[in-house]
């Protein structure tokens, strides 16, 4: 008897980073069947004939049995499966490539990763192989039973060859349930050719970005330092007129929301339309073409109080729990309020409106007395604006404050546009000099605060 | 003003033009009328027609002026267009010869000019023909005064623009023609068209069209059949342009009790073509002060860079009453009422008003918004193949 021996147990067969990628996204040696499943998982149901259906339809059956070419129909199926499966592992790939702190380092990894992905195009292509062969011997024999049912044999001699078969002759049951299989083996044929072809593509590019791998770092790094530039040149350039009272950041603002950014999607496209285009040289402007669009949906929806918000993230700490946009709109009617376009005399009463302007007409601020106009336009723009109407002349400050140097330099020189005010200035000035030289008669008509407008009749205090 | 040279320090000019091409603007608002007086009107104006052509709009727009240098080109960035370079293109030149020395010819102005320009020494107006009245809102009368028939033509000219999409290339018979004709007035005659005249109070030519243009322009409307009109004015400073001339407080003041005046007794005026405007209109429907009181921040003197954010300032606020959706039917609708009627004999027809805005260029945060995420996107790329 032999001694009982300690005999270990079968290690677990390890798998490998590559093979668990590959799995993960769907990439197996089951693959052309995969690419067969309806998006409930179901398998793909191909066209089939029932002999024992509506005698009615009999017609059409026997006319579908004639046809030369399998009636398929996976097709649109297939393409779907293989897009997804594509896109899965081009996010995954991006993942990968960006991600740190692996076992084992990326060049390996995709060392590793196109050899697995070569075992299974080889595995992959045996399938095909097999459905190849196998479709093609349903096709022959198929075909070869509707080449014989077109020869003339009498009419007794054909139905009954029909029906029952005959000598090297398939009945027709028979060859109903070889053009049910052939319909079967031709999707099957489709599935795994889609799946050799998805697997024969990726070693490829993947080799290709093994060989430039380090080119492609440089070209990447240097173009994304040249968009860099680009970015704070158009940050800083700005030549447009735009007298605004309010200046946004546009710079903060891109970056708040360029964290919105769906990097992950936007890299795995990156990566998938540099294979398509076969090399790094232009990824800068394939890169600016998805900012362009990812820009686009980024600020779909956003309106001026969202993009005003948007800004204020990069100060959330210092908001201390009050409103950007209500923290623009006071600084908007302090401008419009504290600086208002002239100083009155105390007690003058101007009648006053102040207005808040939206785009659309609805407010954004609530306030006593505040009303609300609509630019009517789409523009991302907010407006207060403040109206004083109704004053007289002589309740502006400035028309009390230095008439009497007004007088002075009157008498040096005339500032009148109109001949009739400049004749009764000097009229006036001729009746207080014959005041004057008059004794009893008041020579402070001026001076006591009365000014005459040269339309008789009016006097006006001021 | 004493100059220290070592305050001398570049030029920071964020809006410094580059150079770009001028292209056709946008179609003008059909009813509206921008006419700048003087050299601060006709920059208040261009830039008001700046800020239609950011917003796609375009506004028929002049200036008067006896100054030969107009206002600077201002660059207008338009989404998804190229720049636009806008220039004040209609302009009337009041210039020639010494207008004090063609007095002699018209017996109506010498007469006038008597009286006028006592005390204003030739010394200080001569030769300055085509270089502004320099601060004397008479000599600027006068230039009008010898060049009304050319005012009049350019303005009506200006009016006619605002039906000019109307106007047949085609119409060559007297009968088309005045078909045309009775087509746009009667076009004319239905949209309540506004005009409004800017110009400073304080120096020259501003001064002098505020007395002169608003009645000029209500005869040219009524020649025009125009009479669902409103005519604005906006007088700018005097805060604002202190320091410029001696004579910025004194020419302001003379203007308003001017203005007083003439809203009480209208304007009897003759021309030296025959011209004889008898209105017992006042000059503006409605008088539009616009100030900076505060200035000039630091010296007796405003300083370039304050005089051109005035002049925003006015314009931003001008255009918004003018030309911004429903601004100015919401106020109008408000103060339709009358207000309690203060029984002192004053005219209050007096108003002022004043913006603030905040904008932003969604084209332009699309363009930095794209570079950013770009940027982003591409260094993380480059990161993860160089790991």
């Amino acid at each position: 008897m032999l001694p009982m021996m300690h005999r270990p147990a079968a290690a677990e067969p390890t798998v490998s980073p590559a093979q668990e990628f590959c799995t993960a996204v769907g990439l197996d040696d089951g693959l052309g069947s995969q690419l067969l499943r309806e998006p409930g998982g179901q398998p793909f149901a191909p066209a089939t004939l029932d002999l024992t259906g509506d005698p009615a339809a009999l017609p059409e059956l026997m006319g579908l049995l004639g046809r030369a070419e399998p009636v398929g129909g996976a097709e649109p199926l297939v393409r779907a499966n293989q897009r997804r499966l594509r896109e899965a592992y081009d996010q995954r790939l991006y993942q990968r490539l960006t991600a740190h702190g692996h076992a084992v380092p990326l060049r390996p990894f995709l060392a590793d990763l196109q050899a697995e992905l070569r075992r299974l195009r080889d595995q992959v292509g045996r399938q095909q192989h097999i459905a190849e062969e196998s479709f093609e011997q349903a096709h022959t024999s198929l075909r070869a039973w509707q080449d014989a049912s077109r020869e003339p044999q009498g009419l007794f001699g054909g139905l009954t060859s029909w029906v029952l078969g005959g000598p090297g002759r398939m009945a027709l049951p028979q060859a109903v349930g070889l053009w049910n299989e052939r319909e079967h083996l031709a999707a099957q044929r489709l599935g795994w050719s889609a799946a050799t072809t998805l697997l024969s593509q990726l070693p490829d590019e993947l080799g290709t970005l093994l060989d430039n791998q380090q080119a492609a770092a440089h070209t990447t790094r240097a173009q994304a330092g040249q968009a860099r530039q680009h970015l704070a040149e158009l940050a800083r350039a700005n030549d447009s007129y735009g007298p605004w009272s309010w200046h946004s950041d546009l710079r903060v603002m891109a970056v708040q929301l360029g964290q919105r950014a769906d990097r992950e999607r936007l890299a795995g496209q990156l990566v998938g339309l540099l294979a398509e285009i076969g090399g790094v040289e232009r990824i800068g402007v394939v890169a600016g073409e998805l900012a362009r669009a990812e820009a686009s949906r980024l600020l779909n929806g956003l309106d001026f109080a969202d993009l005003i918000e948007a800004e204020a993230e990069a100060v959330a700490e210092l908001l201390d729990g009050a409103d950007p946009l209500v923290l623009v709109g006071q600084q908007l009617i302090t401008l419009v309020d504290r600086r208002p376009g002239w100083r009155l005399v105390r007690g003058a009463r101007p009648r006053g409106e102040i207005v808040q302007i939206t785009a659309d007409g609805r407010p954004l601020f609530r306030l006593d007395g505040l009303q609300t106009a609509a630019y009517a336009a789409p523009l991302d723009r907010l407006g207060f604006l403040q109206v004083e109407l109704e004053v007289s002349v002589d309740e502006l400050w400035l028309m009390r404050e230095g008439e009497a140097a007004f007088d002075a330099a009157m008498t040096q020189r005339n500032f009148y546009v109109l001949d009739d005010l400049a004749a009764a200035w000097e009229e006036r000035r001729h009746e207080a000099a014959q005041r004057r030289e008059t004794p009893g008669l008041d020579e402070s008509e001026h001076h006591n605060g009365t000014w005459r407008y040269g339309a008789p009749g009016y006097e006006a205090e001021v | 003003m004493p100059i220290d040279p070592r305050n001398l320090a570049r030029y920071s000019a964020p809006s410094q033009p580059t150079p770009a091409p001028t292209l056709a603007g946008p179609p003008p608002l059909p009813d509206l009328v921008l006419l700048g007086g003087g050299n601060s009107g006709e920059a208040v104006v261009l830039r008001a027609q700046a800020l239609a052509a950011l917003d796609g709009q375009g506004i028929t727009a002049g200036g008067i002026n006896n100054d030969g240098l107009g206002p600077r080109a201002i660059t207008v960035a338009r989404a998804g267009e190229p720049s636009l370079t806008l220039a004040l293109t209609e302009r009337l030149l009041l210039a020639g010869a010494n207008p004090r020395d063609r007095l002699a010819d018209y017996p109506l102005l010498d007469q006038r000019y008597v009286r006028l320009l006592r005390g204003i020494p030739v010394l200080e107006t001569y030769p300055r023909a085509g270089h502004g009245g320099h601060g004397h809102p008479v000599i600027s009368a006068l230039d009008i005064d010898l060049n009304v028939g050319a005012l009049l033509r350019f303005c009506r000219g200006l009016l006619r623009q605002l039906n000019s999409d109307e106007s047949q290339p085609g119409e060559q018979s007297d009968l088309r023609r005045l078909l045309a004709e009775r087509h746009r007035r009667a076009a004319a005659q239905r949209r309540l068209l506004r005009i409004a005249v800017v110009g400073g109070g304080c120096g020259s030519m501003g001064n002098a069209a505020h007395h002169l243009l608003p009645y000029l322009l209500r005869h040219l409307l009524a020649e025009l059949g125009v009479v669902e009109y409103e005519l604005w004015g906006f007088v700018l400073g005097p805060q604002a342009f202190s320091g410029l001339t001696p004579f910025v407080a004194h020419n302001y003041r003379a203007l308003l009790r001017s203005l007083d005046h003439m809203a009480r007794h209208g304007q009897r005026r003759a021309y030296i073509d025959g011209l004889q405007i008898v209105s017992a209109a006042p000059p503006y429907d409605r008088l539009f002060l616009l100030d900076e009181p505060n200035l000039p921040v630091a010296s007796a003197q405003v300083s370039e860079p304050e005089l051109e954010a005035f002049f925003d300032q006015a314009a931003l606020t001008i255009y918004h009453l003018l030309a911004c959706g429903t601004v100015w039917p919401t106020i109008a609708s408000h103060m339709a009422n009358p207000a309690d009627a203060v029984a002192d004999g004053r005219l209050r027809f007096l108003h002022t008003a004043r913006v603030a805005v905040a904008n932003l260029d969604r084209s332009r945060l699309h363009d930095v918004l794209s570079a950013q995420i770009a940027a982003d996107l591409l260094e993380h790329v480059a990161n993860g193949i160089a790991a």
